[in-house]
């Protein structure tokens, strides 16, 4: 059998399949039954200082191709959440993800995370349609990325994981920020755009903050693209995330440089089974093609 | 978790009747009709406002009955005749039926209105309705038009027998007995329904409420334990809710 386990920053993951933040992501008991059903590690929803209500629904939307999201980080803030996430007890690795408004914030939330055990910390810099958070904010340049990693590094004990958007120019730059920051890893990326759909029934934009981020299949040519912008420009490990649905998909997101992958949309279309058809899917492709570890695989693209 | 659960299309029906079951509560009927199954659910869509899971009160034509609690549902009540209703769905898993020889249908409040679309593909199932008052029943003269004759309980006895479903399913079990009983309604009478039903050995099937953002098991919005009550229900059979221990401790 293909071996398609994976190291990140010093944390080994048994499958490159990595649930990614926002999906299904605020309740222990589902994230364990997601990394039973074969997800390789997990991310939990970001997770602000305060608790947050989100945009009202339509918060999604499947457009053909993929889906438009506008949650507006609904989440039940650091406290509850470290209550949520205490004791967690799997082997597949906790990657706890935390958004806030400006360095001060980030570095308030970061400093509270050490009172639980988790795997490593996520921070999302470019979230596209939350006002005051990500994009929104300016987050995701290089130097306010530069300057919120450099904070959040300091305040944790646990390997840090930048997630950018693959929305903005110049990606490489913005990872070598990252990478200068102090980032032990990059997330390559969030959703895209924003993007709308206009409900022609109704002649209005179909979700209720009218504009969401892209992702699904529509988006993987863009994810991959920019996490082989950011392997040439770094030499952190990437996780590549965005349109990631089927094996060969995963394969491409390695290829490009990827060290594992984030999963999202994909248990929108084939539901949390997604992590275990990934992973088989990988394997035949690799057995087939006389490749017994996924190590070989990673950058390929690039020789 | 099926693929053809999947809502790649939004449905724009013409609303071609509205109902006034009781003062608080309205059933619109559309003039089309959506191809689903009893107990899945359809999220309507009122642009700039919200957009909530109704469950589907019949397919043929597409209905859905709306109890006002608060602006959301207020604005359905006030449709009229013309208005347009859109909705994404249908979604999730509903009620199995296959082989089902002795059912009953339990249904508290609102919770009546699957049963109904679920009562029209059964053979002489036997009907509870529950509710606090008199002036809250609704859909008695629909089950009535397809020749069942519902046991109506009021909290109040200010109609039918006095007190809660769960006397009247006890009655039903022991004198006429079931293979299984479908309810739909608030946690604590459904709590209740279950632990009737898994004292007299009876199969049961419930269809469970959360608070549900997306309705396409994205969100986690609406998750009871490890379940994802949108798409893995909110029709759980017995097997899966004796392991939800968050439905028993409610
Ligand atoms: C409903 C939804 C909610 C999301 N919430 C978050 C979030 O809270 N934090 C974050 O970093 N990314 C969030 N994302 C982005 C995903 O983690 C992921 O980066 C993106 O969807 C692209 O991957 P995919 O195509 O596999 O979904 C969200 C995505 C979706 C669809
Ligand atoms: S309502 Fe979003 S996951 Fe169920």
């Amino acid at each position: 059998m293909a071996d398609v386990s994976t190291e990140l920053a010093g944390i080994r993951f048994k499958s490159p399949t990595i649930l990614a933040s926002g999906i299904l992501g605020t309740s222990k008991k589902v994230l364990e039954r997601v990394c039973s059903k074969g997800a390789g590690g997990i991310t939990t929803k970001s997770i602000t200082i305060e608790p947050r209500k989100g945009h009202n629904s339509p918060i999604v939307v499947d457009f053909g191709g993929g889906m438009l999201n506008a949650v507006g980080y609904a989440n039940p803030g650091i406290e509850k959440a470290l209550e949520e996430f205490d004791g967690w007890e799997m082997e597949n690795p906790l990657i706890f993800s935390i958004t806030a408004k400006d360095c001060g914030e980030y570095e308030k939330i970061a400093g509270m995370i050490s009172k639980i055990k988790v795997s490593a910390v996520e921070i999302a810099l470019s979230c596209p349609h939350t006002p005051g958070y990500g994009l929104l904010a300016g987050q995701g340049d290089p130097a306010s990325t530069f300057e919120i990693t450099k904070s959040v590094k300091k305040k944790i004990n646990v390997p840090l994981i930048v997630k950018l958007s693959p929305s903005v120019p110049a990606i490489g730059e913005v990872a070598k920020s990252a990478e200068k920051g102090g980032a032990d890893a990059v997330n390559m990326g969030n959703t895209a755009g924003p993007g709308m759909v206009i409900d022609l029934e109704r002649k209005r934009p179909f979700l209720d903050f009218k504009f969401g981020g892209m992702s699904g299949p529509a988006v993987l040519p863009l994810a991959v693209r920019c996490v082989y912008d950011v392997y040439k420009a770094v030499k952190i490990p990437v996780i590549g995330t965005g349109g990631v649905t089927y094996g060969k998909d995963a394969l491409q997101m390695i290829m490009a440089g990827a060290s594992a992958v984030g999963i999202g949309t994909a248990v929108y279309y084939r539901g949390i089974e997604s992590f275990s058809l990934i992973e088989k899917e990988m394997k035949e492709w690799m057995e087939s093609n006389g490749y017994k570890k996924i190590k070989e695989l990673v950058g390929v693209a690039h020789e | 978790m099926n693929k053809q659960n999947l809502p790649d299309k939004r449905y724009t029906f013409n609303v071609k009747k509205v109902v006034k079951e009781n003062f608080k509560t309205s059933t619109i009927i559309t003039d089309g009709k959506l191809e689903s199954k009893p107990g899945q659910f359809v999220m309507v869509w009122i642009p700039g406002i919200n957009q909530k899971p109704y469950s589907i009160g019949d397919n043929e034509p597409f209905s859905i009955t709306a109890v006002e609690f608060g602006p959301f549902s207020s604005l359905l009540n006030q449709m009229k005749k013309g208005d347009k209703l859109t909705v994404t769905g249908p979604l999730g898993r509903g009620f199995d039926y296959k082989e089902v020889k002795k059912p009953v249908l339990v249904g508290g409040g609102c919770g009546i209105v699957p049963l109904y679309f679920l009562a029209k593909k059964l053979k002489n199932p036997a009907v509870i309705m529950g509710s606090k008052t008199k002036n809250e029943i609704m859909c008695r003269a629909r089950f009535e038009r397809l020749g069942i004759k519902p046991v109506i309980t009021t909290d109040d006895g200010s109609e039918g027998t006095r007190g809660f479903v769960t006397a009247a399913l006890e009655n039903i079990l022991e004198k006429k007995g079931a293979d299984i009983v479908y309810s739909c309604g608030p946690a604590p009478m459904m709590r209740a329904v279950a632990k009737i039903c898994d004292k007299s050995g009876v199969d049961y099937q419930l269809s469970l409420e959360t608070h549900m953002k997306c309705g396409i098991g994205i969100c986690g919005s609406c998750t009871l334990g490890d379940k994802v009550v949108c798409r893995d229900g909110p029709v759980f059979p017995k097997n899966e809710i004796k392991k939800i221990k968050e439905f028993w401790t409610g």
